[in-house]
């Protein structure tokens, strides 16, 4: 009987084969939609993939999937923190070097990436600060400058904010920006 | 041998060959399959001239940790070649 992770990223692959074939029909929003979804299944499934001996190869693969679908997508900073998870464990060397190609793209592309959302928590101790982007449902830990963080609580406290975030190469969203969304 | 698992990288599907378990819960991986496809052979676009470009791109990327093989199918006649990579196997 198929674990629930293969099930999960079965039902991904079908979503990618929806997605190219929207694409050869082409319905980009559609084609777009599928491959979103795909990202979604494939990101729990990777996630979800036990480590151990028997999975070990097919955890590889779900987290290259991940990364890959997740920058077909546009959420950069999954893609970059999937690079990042493939990148530390022992994947075989093929994987990895996919994996590092997909690095030096997110690297040449700056990783910078832009979230309106809900500023919910933040944590003085280590200077971040959690936002939930709306768009995705996400939640982001944006690492913030010590100086800044009193006043962005002060003045950002559960509002709803738009931030500009550049993703450093360990994978940590570092803050650019913050202002207070229309 | 069979076709295992199949994943997502960019413009094309990684396939791995190999066996499932006896409960289907894992699978052993033996080896992987580039598939690629000419819509029809002209002089200039032929299934052995992708043979050759894809063993070429197998070759290169290539890693020795797993053999490779080659599938390219033509629609036109239709028609499909198989090869392996004798660098890696």
């Amino acid at each position: 009987m198929k674990p629930p992770y293969k099930v999960l990223h079965d039902k991904a692959m079908e979503f990618v084969d929806e997605s190219k074939l929207a694409k050869m029909e082409g319905n980009a929003s559609a084609a777009k939609s599928f491959l979103e979804k795909a990202f979604f299944l494939e990101k729990e499934a990777a996630l979800t993939t036990p480590t151990n001996e028997n999975n070990a190869f097919a955890k590889y693969l779900y987290l290259r999937s991940a990364a890959y679908l997740a920058y077909e997508s546009g959420y950069l900073l999954d893609a970059l923190q999937f690079t990042l998870l493939g990148l530390s464990g022992k994947p075989p060397n093929y994987v990895k070097k996919q994996l590092e190609s997909l690095q030096q793209k997110l690297h040449s592309k700056n990783a910078s990436f832009q979230l309106i959302g809900l500023f919910t928590q933040a944590n003085a101790k280590n200077n971040i600060i959690t936002v939930e982007d709306e768009a995705s449902q996400q939640i982001y830990l944006i690492q913030v400058p010590t100086e800044q963080i009193q006043e962005i609580v002060k003045n950002f406290w559960s509002a709803k904010v738009a931030i500009d975030a550049k993703v450093s190469n360990a994978g940590v969203v570092l803050l650019e920006n913050i202002r207070a969304a229309a | 041998m069979k076709i295992v698992e199949r994943s997502y990288i960019g413009t094309y599907v990684d396939y791995i060959l190999g066996e499932m378990s006896d409960d289907d819960s894992f699978f052993l991986q033996k080896a992987k399959l580039e598939v690629s496809g000419i819509g029809k052979e002209t002089p200039t676009n032929t299934v052995n001239q992708r043979i050759r470009v894809k063993l070429n791109q197998v070759q290169k990327s290539a890693d020795k940790e797993l053999p490779s093989y080659i599938i390219v199918v033509e629609f036109g006649s239709p028609k499909a070649k198989i090869v392996k990579d004798e660098t890696t196997i």
